[in-house]
Parts: C-alpha cells; sequence; structure tokens
C-alpha cells in the first residue's frame, strides 16, 4: 500500500501540532523537522505544504507575520488562539484514531 | 547563505515558472534558497543552477501549478465571502440607515414629478450609477497599477466584472419588456421595485469599494516594499 496515503489525512493536525509545539515556524522548517522527527518516513512535499498552510491561514487557524533573513524576507505561522483550541482537539481526536486502529491491528481475545 | 544576486535570480526562476505574484514568490524563493543552503552543506562543489535544478524537482511533475493555483482559488474564495460581507452589511445596523436614505431619495420623485421629468430622472441617476462604477472600477485599477510588483492579494481587485448599472439599464432600453408608460412601470415591476434593484446594485458598488479599501490596508501592511516608491 502507498504511505503516503495512510498519512494523508493526519497532515494537518502533524502540522498543527508541530507548530503549537515550536511557536512560529515557516514552510522549509516544517518539512525538515517531520523528516527528521519521522527518521525520514514521512516527507511532505511542497505541493502538499503550502496548499494546506494557505488554507489554514484563510481560515484562521494560523496568523503569518514577514520577517527580513539576510537576502530575503521569511513568512512565519504561528497558530492563533482558535487553532490551538483546535490543536488540542485535534490530537485528542488522532490518539482516538490511534487507538481504535490498535484494537484492530492487535485484536485481544476476550475472557 | 545565498547572495543577493543569487536570491534575484531565484525570483526570476519563480516568474519564468509561471509564479508571476510577488507574494507567492517571497515564500517560495525562501524555500527554494533553504532547501539549496541545505544542499550546499553536503556537496559544495555543487553550483547553484545545478542545487537548484535538484531542489525544483523535488517539486514534482507539476513543478509550481499546484502551489499557484490551489493559492489562487483560496484568494478568490476569500476576497468573494469579503465583499459578500460587506454588501450585506449595508443591510444590517447601521449601514442599514444609508441604504434606506438611498432607496427613499430615488422613490420620492415619484410622488411629485411628472411622467416626463421621471423619466429624465430615472436617465440621470441610471448615468448616475454607472459613471461611479466605472470611476470606482478604475480607482481600484489605478492603485493595483502603482504597485511595483503585481501581489495576488491586490490583483483580485481588478477584476470586478459585474457591471449592475448595465443590467439595469437594459430593462429600459429592451423591446421585449411591457414598460406601461402609465405608471412607470415595467409589466407588474412598480416604479419602487425598479428603484430597489438601483438601490441594490449602488449598495454593491459601495461594498465592492469598501472591499479594495481593505485588501489594500493589509497589503500595505505586509508588503511595504510594494507600494514604496523607490524600486
Amino acid at each position: 500500500m502507498n504511505k503516503s496515503s495512510l498519512y494523508k489525512g493526519c497532515l494537518e493536525p502533524i502540522i498543527m501540532r508541530l507548530l503549537k509545539d515550536n511557536g512560529r515556524m515557516y514552510g522549509y522548517q516544517l518539512t525538515q523537522m517531520v523528516k527528521e522527527l519521522t527518521k525520514g518516513e514521512l516527507q511532505i512535499t511542497e505541493g502538499a505544504l503550502y496548499p494546506l498552510l494557505h488554507r489554514l491561514e484563510e481560515q484562521g487557524v494560523v496568523e503569518t507575520e514577514m520577517e527580513n533573513v539576510g537576502n530575503r524576507v521569511r513568512k512565519y505561522y504561528t497558530l492563533t488562539k482558535a487553532g490551538k483550541k483546535q490543536t488540542i482537539a485535534y490530537v485528542d481526536e488522532l490518539k482516538t484514531f490511534i487507538q481504535s486502529l490498535n484494537f484492530i491491528i492487535n485484536p485481544k481475545t476476550v475472557g | 547563505m545565498l547572495t543577493k544576486e543569487q536570491v534575484d535570480r531565484l525570483f526570476v526562476f519563480c516568474e519564468k515558472h509561471f509564479v508571476r505574484h510577488y507574494d507567492l514568490q517571497l515564500e517560495l524563493v525562501d524555500h527554494l534558497a533553504n532547501a539549496i543552503e541545505a544542499i550546499w552543506e553536503t556537496d559544495t562543489q555543487l553550483s547553484f543552477e545545478s542545487a537548484l535544478d535538484r531542489v525544483y524537482k523535488s517539486f514534482g511533475v507539476m513543478g509550481f501549478a499546484g502551489v499557484v493555483s490551489a493559492r489562487s482559488r483560496l484568494m478568490e474564495k476569500q476576497y468573494s465571502k469579503q465583499k459578500w460581507l460587506f454588501f450585506v452589511s449595508y443591510f444590517t445596523l447601521p449601514k442599514i440607515a444609508l441604504t434606506i436614505c438611498c432607496f427613499l431619495l430615488l422613490s420620492l420623485p415619484f410622488r411629485f414629478l411628472s411622467e416626463e421629468m421621471l423619466h429624465y430622472f430615472i436617465g440621470t441617476v441610471l448615468l448616475g450609477l454607472y459613471f461611479f462604477e466605472i470611476r470606482t472600477m478604475a480607482a481600484g485599477r489605478k492603485k493595483v497599477k502603482k504597485q511595483n510588483r503585481i501581489l495576488l492579494l491586490t490583483a483580485m481587485t481588478s477584476e470586478y466584472a459585474w457591471l449592475p448599472s448595465i443590467l439595469v439599464a437594459q430593462l429600459f432600453g429592451s423591446d421585449h419588456i411591457p414598460f406601461s408608460s402609465e405608471k412607470m412601470t415595467i409589466g407588474f415591476v412598480s416604479y419602487e421595485w425598479i428603484m430597489l434593484v438601483v438601490t441594490i446594485c449602488f449598495v454593491g458598488i459601495l461594498a465592492y469599494k469598501d472591499t479594495v479599501k481593505q485588501v489594500f490596508l493589509i497589503a500595505e501592511k505586509k508588503y511595504p516594499e510594494v507600494f514604496s516608491i523607490a524600486t
């Protein structure tokens, strides 16, 4: 089975969780952190990341600020107050999902 | 760290690959620059162009197209939503007072003017609405032209395709719609209903004007370099 299709629905909570834990981050930093934490198992493509970040910004889940870094301008993303609340809900949902999946993958015998 | 010349080449690269808007270019240029710098940490001998090629390949066969189209769709949605919210605000407190005053001003002449004068009045109102619309659109386009870079955020404001005054004018110009000269009606539609449509068109133009103002306020705050006179 294609690994990326397993991760597809989890991208949003993953990105939001990273922003919650690390404060403000920029796009490239997010891709590298995911790759690092998962030891290369999950690699977020730019084609998936930036549309997601822009959608989260439009929804008011994240806000952005521009900062001059050397010879260029960098766009940082931060969770808004609503975004932080949503992240907690998402992570709880994800934990329940993983637990439910575990019941199927590792069924315990009754009794 | 990349030099200024190399960063400028990244902007040209983005432009060449159909990323025409500065607000999106900024983000992609930073991403490309970071990725090139990361490659150079392990492969110091690789040329700038080769490193850029390698980084661009990681965007897949579609290149920047997916990012550009997703961003454009989102901005259109955001812009339409904001225009709608401004339009609705003219039917809620406190702006509804302006809307009602406008409607009453347009409806009152029906009580006092002769039929012949009413024809001239309606013609004047429609002409006025048309010129107000054209002037508002031109002002929006002028603001966009003053920028020294194209922003996706403000580019939307040039695409005001709705010309309500032309639609209303057609009501009076059309031979197919029965126009009763007795009671200034179009079929069964009374003069007041016609002026209500005119009022709604006027409010639509005001909503567009408010949206343009807000969009430019955000753009000037986020991208001041685009609005500075020196390039």
